[in-house]
């Protein structure tokens, strides 16, 4: 980098670099273990994405799991789990606001992250109950839960996030303050999976601000990127 | 300071951990109950549902804001008041104990509360008893002690969110299982001991009102 100008400049433009070096090995590695999926780790490879942060993203194939498990790693024998320095962190929503903490995407004060923290919550209410039917070991069992969803979860929350979303800014920005949060990228994540489970059911369709959202989501030039390039998967 | 206004149910339920954060803080709040019978009513005075925002309790209401979804709630006075971990990555290990302690407890209300098939529920039962409780509690009981040896609490130095969603929950696994089900978990058991030990959170106990409808079956 020396430019030869006066040893003086020489010595302040090593000493910035070496500020620079510094806080790059400052930066924490990051290392996200999941199966090839979507999943469970979908929101935190989001999140990821729309930070800019670097991390190495492990899937572990199916045949591989029991193994892994067996390994004594994982505190509660799944996954995904977060490594960051040294530290394992497990459960998918903990992950996810430890990221979006770390990267300035989970709201600004105490209650905008409550805010995000309730919409992650209804969401997940909503995985839940599509869960119940995607796993459902009975054909009685599915039918049941599908009608859940269909006449009370689904309506049920998602009028709910339609007006929460209204409350700001008219609904035609994101959910909580002035840029894209969390509760954002785990709805696109979520959505992903729901509007391909219920696609004749077309549920999205009472939901006019909720699908633009999608949209707005989707076509952040860090969430495209990522949804282009990320491997393809089922689920 | 606000004023908090807490509405729910009347048992303990997802409340609890809030109304314990609120005592543990020696914070004010407004404890507004509501009984199952009184709840549909209750819904139909918010038509447009700027209170009930998911037609579910609890609620919180303060400053002209209403949050919702019972650990957001939780988390948010738990991050005003100092129990919810002193940094990002102490929040996530008490957001992971709180995860945790929710999924051994959650299935209990869809298979006590919800399932009307006594086979299926028995199967369940015994599926709990052997495998899911001891699973979790396995797993909370290394976490604690790889706090520093487990004789303190979940995370860092001081009682968080993380020990008392435990305290409160651990009552409906025991309930399910067995009275002595925490003699083969010797940390998770004094943790509790000492989190009811707790001045402010001794003196919630005591003076709470007793609801163990629809908990305790």
């Amino acid at each position: 980098m020396s430019q030869g100008i006066s040893p003086l400049a020489d010595a302040l433009v090593s000493c910035s670099n070496a500020r620079r070096d510094t806080s790059r090995s400052a930066m924490p590695t990051y290392k996200l273990t999941y199966f090839d999926l979507r999943g469970r780790a979908e929101p935190s490879r989001l999140l990821f994405a729309v930070a800019g942060v670097e991390y190495e993203d492990v899937r572990i194939q199916r045949e591989q799991w029991p193994n892994e498990k067996a390994s004594g790693k994982y505190p509660f024998g799944q996954m995904p789990v977060l490594e960051v320095d040294g530290q394992v962190i497990a459960q998918s929503i903990a992950i996810a606001r430890y990221l979006a903490n770390e990267f300035g995407l989970a709201g600004k004060t105490n209650l905008e992250k409550a805010k995000v923290d309730m919409i992650v919550d209804a969401i997940g209410d909503v995985s839940k109950g599509l869960g119940e039917m995607w796993f459902a070991n009975d054909e009685a069992k599915k039918a049941e839960a599908k009608e859940k969803c269909l006449t009370k979860t689904i309506p049920t929350t998602f009028t709910g996030l339609e007006k929460i979303l209204m409350t700001n800014n008219g609904g035609d920005g994101f959910f909580v303050g002035d840029s894209l949060t969390m509760a954002d990228l785990i709805f696109l994540a979520h959505t992903d999976y729901h509007v391909d489970q219920l696609k004749e059911e077309n549920t999205m369709a009472a939901f006019p601000k909720l699908t633009a959202l999608r949209e707005r989501i989707l076509a952040q030039p860090s969430v495209k990127q990522w949804v282009e390039a990320r491997p393809k998967t089922k689920i | 300071m606000p004023k908090y206004k807490l509405t729910y149910l009347v048992f303990r339920g997802r409340g609890e951990v809030i109304r314990l954060l609120f005592a543990a803080a020696g914070v004010e709040f407004e404890d507004v109950r509501v009984t199952l019978k009184d709840w549909p009513a209750m819904k139909e005075t918010d038509p447009e549902r700027k209170r009930f925002l998911f037609n579910q309790l609890p609620i919180l209401e303060f400053d002209g804001h209403v949050l919702a979804q019972s650990h957001a709630i939780a988390r948010y006075v738990a991050n005003e008041f100092g129990f919810a971990g002193n940094t990002n990555l102490e929040k996530a290990k008490v957001d992971m104990i709180v995860s945790a302690v929710e999924d051994a407890y959650s299935p209990l209300v869809t298979n006590v509360w919800y399932e009307k098939d006594k086979a299926r529920k028995e199967a369940w039962f015994t599926e709990f008893r052997e495998t899911l409780l001891p699973k979790s509690l396995t797993a909370l009981e290394k976490l604690l002690t790889a706090n520093g040896g487990g004789d303190g609490f979940f995370v860092g130095d001081s009682v968080t969110f993380a020990d008392i969603m435990f305290a409160d929950r651990v009552d409906l696994l025991v309930f399910h299982s067995s009275p002595d089900v925490l003699d083969g978990y010797p940390k998770l058991k004094a943790l509790k001991s000492r989190v009811e030990a707790l001045p402010k959170i001794a003196e919630w106990i005591k003076k709470r009102p007793y609801a163990p409808d629809f908990e305790f079956h």
